[in-house]
């Protein structure tokens, strides 16, 4: 955080995303406080219920704090910021990060060089792959879209508890379901950034090519286990079909399914579960054609 | 085709504050993208926008002014005349303190101006009660004030038989091959007040929520041998529900406004669009409002349509007495899908592990290794090592059979890594600990070190693990598949050519892996990367594997590995030539690679 007061756009107010946090060490701020003294600039702390008493304790006191939702936004180091301007500020962000994970999916598009081939899992003509390889090789871009689909799915489990549709131990037992070798590092990032820590389960293999590796029998679950499936991309859905069914073989349900991108809206699927992706492939790659 | 849109729980309380969703500067955002997400469903216009109550907050009737703006900014991108909009009151629409003066004409006047501006003007017989309004031939609206009779208090109203005689009589004269839409504030059918989202631990919740008088209503429609297809829609539970009962629909749609801020601010915000084919064939898709991005702001979102349950109930009796789990209650799912309901459908449990494989405790015997020296297999936590042998035995997931990871080798033995790592804190204590190993074998300080160095995640786990260390350490990974020689995966998840590229630069390799048995994968990749790269060959080659059983015969090797950490080396794990077992049709193999 003192690196990047000092460095980034002195200029610009820095916002820092306290989800998660539930304590600072002691002193732990010392040097973004010594940082400000020299260069002073805004700094907004969003999500900062647990944590506000040692912000304002290493930080001294805030100059504005202003609820949106349920989330405190706490503002430092300038008192011109009105709540206008914050919320401003935070959606702006927010942009920002569609924009930036937009951009990171687009550039996973690789072209067949040929013209359009029949895809591996869905008979679809496609004019290329959207490959997750970069995104996961690439601490920056995984890191960041993990955070982003933890968050999404804590929002799920939330609502869930909310909507009266599972108690706390029945969302314990959701386990996350991943049947690639790409979609296995985000339901593990996943579960591991979670609040919750989700289990996790993964099946080697369903997709883009279908051969299971492993007896399902040898992954034990409880009769309680339902499944949240955890993807990278979703072009056809033959993959998701395939998880559906190994899901009810085990006498269990998919809730839900997070992906980083998929083409078709979530409804046009046809599941009897909901889709939740970070974008919309299409969208980050206009280029990209897919058909029958 | 009939078409109809769904809205309930408006709840404007301050029409321009930042929190709340219907405020006019949000309008496009959130209302012109739900019209968006609708429109590519609808065949030709829609036919009715139904709203059932509380278009204001706590009585603030002031705001049915913007109520009016909500419905005009709806109807004009739906394109429809407002009198195609019917309504029914809420008990936020009421006006308490008179209410409570017995003024219940009064207490009602803003709803009743305000709902005058809509289809409500145009009835074709109206009572205090209620309105019948004929949309076209083949839709009728009965918009029903489930409030009146509720003595001043806060919760659902009576409703006399005299009522439901006069309004059966309206009933019978819509002609029965039309629709018949029954809009109330409160739901009628006591299945639909279950998993209600708030004040859920009420014990008068049914009391405050459910119009139980109406079941009379319900009851009465029934009895008619020909009447329209009769479909209630209600709100005040903000929650969707759609359920068939003694063939009448009964739906429930969640809230459309009110203000972010409370404990339930992520819950979804809702409409229906219902489009009925023929009378007996009505599709519902219930559209959800999903926050986007973090929960700092919960205005920031899409529309999606979202699947839901519906249940047929087939008992024939009208007044179920309390709201009934799904689990216990005698009806049929027509169609399986849940998607929001996350409580568990009946049955027998089909997923319990097979326990016959167990074989007991594991008992680790030191034998000396052939072709991987000890001092190159390096425990890398002790602590860990102690940790995962407590957990196979007291999990049981050491499996005893045939599994056959290569053409010629068979191993003995199996652990499922997921339910390994699964326990407890495990996973994230395996990858510290391997994180840890590899700042003391590779200097990750050291800018250049770490962009010269890669991870290679090898199958499924070994990517998660490689993955996770890339993000501890600093140095890029790629996930490969290696399983019986990638043949059963798609050629970009392999090793192909197009990667030689990125790793030429390359000075050090690490191989990480769930299991090390014959080494035969550890080699191949070994073999792959130094075929198609100079130089590859005088890199620096580590391992890192959660199991790697030290005292086994490997016949691939690996003497190329300068290091291999391990977070267990101590666990026998037997390894058999295929030759050495008899043929597959007498021992199939539990796992085959092949």
């Amino acid at each position: 955080m003192t690196y990047l007061v000092e460095t980034e756009e002195t200029g610009k107010p820095l916002v820092f995303d306290c989800q998660g946090i539930v304590t600072i060490d002691d002193h732990a701020l010392e040097g973004v406080s010594s940082a400000l003294r020299k260069i002073p600039r805004p700094l907004l702390f969003t999500n900062t219920n647990a944590i506000e008493a040692e912000l304002r304790r290493d930080l001294g006191e805030y100059t504005a704090k202003y609820i949106f939702g349920e989330a405190p936004v706490i503002v430092f180091g300038d008192d011109t910021i009105d709540r206008d301007v914050a919320r401003r500020i935070i959606e702006q962000v927010e942009i920002s990060e569609r924009a930036y994970v937009s951009k990171c999916v687009g550039d996973c598009f690789r072209p067949f060089p040929n013209g359009p081939q029949r895809m591996s899992s869905t008979p679809l003509l496609a004019s290329g792959v959207f490959d997750a390889r970069p995104l996961i090789s690439d601490r920056e871009k995984f890191s960041w879209i993990s955070i982003l689909m933890a968050d999404r799915l804590d929002k799920f489990l939330d609502q869930s508890l909310q909507l009266g549709q599972a108690t706390p131990q029945r969302t314990k037992s959701f386990r996350l379901l991943a049947v690639s070798l790409r979609g296995s590092p985000f339901a593990a990032a996943i579960g591991l950034l979670s609040d919750r820590q989700q289990a996790i389960e993964i099946v080697d293999h369903v997709g883009p090519k279908y051969k299971i590796l492993e007896d399902p029998a040898l992954h034990p679950s409880t009769p309680d286990d339902d499944y949240i499936y955890v993807g990278d991309f979703v072009v056809g859905g033959t993959e998701l079909r395939i998880a559906q069914a190994y899901a009810r073989g085990k006498g269990a349900r998919i809730k839900h399914a997070f992906v980083v991108g998929k083409v078709l809206q979530a409804e046009d699927y046809r599941l009897d579960f909901e889709i939740s992706s970070l974008v919309d492939l299409m969208n980050c790659c206009p280029t990209a054609r897919f058909s029958f | 085709m009939c078409q109809i849109l769904h809205i309930t729980d408006l709840h404007i309380a301050h029409p321009e504050g930042d929190n709340e969703h219907l405020r006019e500067a949000f309008f496009d955002e959130y209302l012109g993208t739900l019209v968006s997400r609708i429109e590519p469903h609808l065949t030709g216009n829609l036919d009715a926008l139904i709203v059932t109550g509380d278009f204001v907050d706590k009585g603030k009737v002031s705001n049915f002014f913007h109520a009016r703006k909500v419905l005009d900014f709806v109807i004009q991108k739906l394109r429809i005349n407002p009198s195609k909009v019917a309504v029914c009151i809420g008990n936020h629409d009421i006006e308490r303190t008179k209410e409570q003066g017995g003024d219940l004409s009064g207490a009602r006047e803003k709803f009743r101006s305000f709902a005058a501006e809509f289809s409500n003007g145009s009835y074709t017989d109206q009572i205090d009660r209620a309105a019948l309004i004929r949309m076209n031939s083949k839709l009728w609206c009965l918009m029903i004030d489930a409030t009146l009779g509720s003595g001043g208090e806060d919760h659902p109203g009576t409703l006399e038989h005299t009522e439901a005689d006069l309004l059966m009589g309206w009933i019978k004269k819509i002609p029965t091959d039309a629709v018949l839409i029954i809009g109330t504030h409160y739901p009628v059918h006591s299945y639909m007040g279950h998993g209600a989202p708030f004040d859920e631990d009420d014990p008068l919740w049914s009391k405050r929520h459910l119009w139980h008088q109406g079941e009379i209503l319900a009851g009465r429609i029934r009895q008619l041998r020909e009447r329209p297809q009769v479909m209630w829609l209600c709100g005040d539970i903000h929650k969707s529900v759609n359920i068939s009962h003694n063939n009448q629909r009964f739906m429930a749609t969640g809230r459309l406004g009110t203000m972010t801020g409370g404990a339930d601010s992520q819950v979804r915000r809702q409409a229906r669009l219902i489009q009925v084919v023929r009378p007996s064939a009505a599709d519902a898709k219930l559209l959800q409002y999903v926050p986007m991005g973090h929960s700092s702001q919960p205005h920031l979102g899409s529309w999606i349509i979202v699947p839901e349950e519906f249940t047929n109930l087939l008992t024939n009796d009208p007044a179920v007495p309390h709201p009934p789990t799904p689990k216990k209650t005698r009806g049929q799912k027509v169609s399986k899908p849940l998607s929001t309901d996350l409580i568990a459908p009946g049955g027998d449990d089909l997923s319990k592990p097979d326990r016959n494989l167990e074989v007991g405790s594991v008992a680790p015997v030191r034998r000396p290794a052939t072709t991987v020296p000890q001092e190159k297999l390096q425990v890398i936590e002790m602590n860990l090592q102690e940790e995962l042998l407590r957990t196979i035995r007291e999990s049981h997931l050491y499996h005893f059979g045939r599994f056959d990871t290569s053409e010629t080798e068979v191993s003995l033995a199996w652990i499922p890594i997921g339910p390994l790592l699964n326990e407890g804190s495990i996973l994230s204590s395996t990858i510290n600990s391997m994180a840890k190993w590899l700042r003391r074998q590779i200097q990750c300080d050291d800018v250049a070190t770490v962009e010269s160095s890669v991870l290679l995640g090898m199958g499924c786990w070994g990517a998660v693990l490689a993955s996770q260390l890339s993000v501890l350490t600093g140095i890029r990974n790629l996930c490969l598949a290696e399983r019986g020689g990638g043949q059963h995966y798609v050629e970009a998840e392999t090793l192909t050519s197009d990667l030689f590229g990125e790793l030429r630069e390359c000075q050090t390799f690490v191989l990480v892996s769930d299991v090390v048995a014959t080494g035969l994968s550890l080699g191949r990749l070994h073999k792959k990367i130094c075929v198609g790269i100079e130089g590859a060959k005088n890199a620096r080659w580590l391992a890192l594997s959660v199991l790697c059983d030290e005292a086994q015969n490997r016949s691939t090797d690996t003497s190329f590995l300068e290091t291999h950490g391990t977070a267990c080396k101590v666990l026998r794990m037997p390894i058999l030539s295929a030759d050495a077992l008899p043929d597959e049709s007498i021992l199939p193999p539990i796992i085959s690679f092949r």
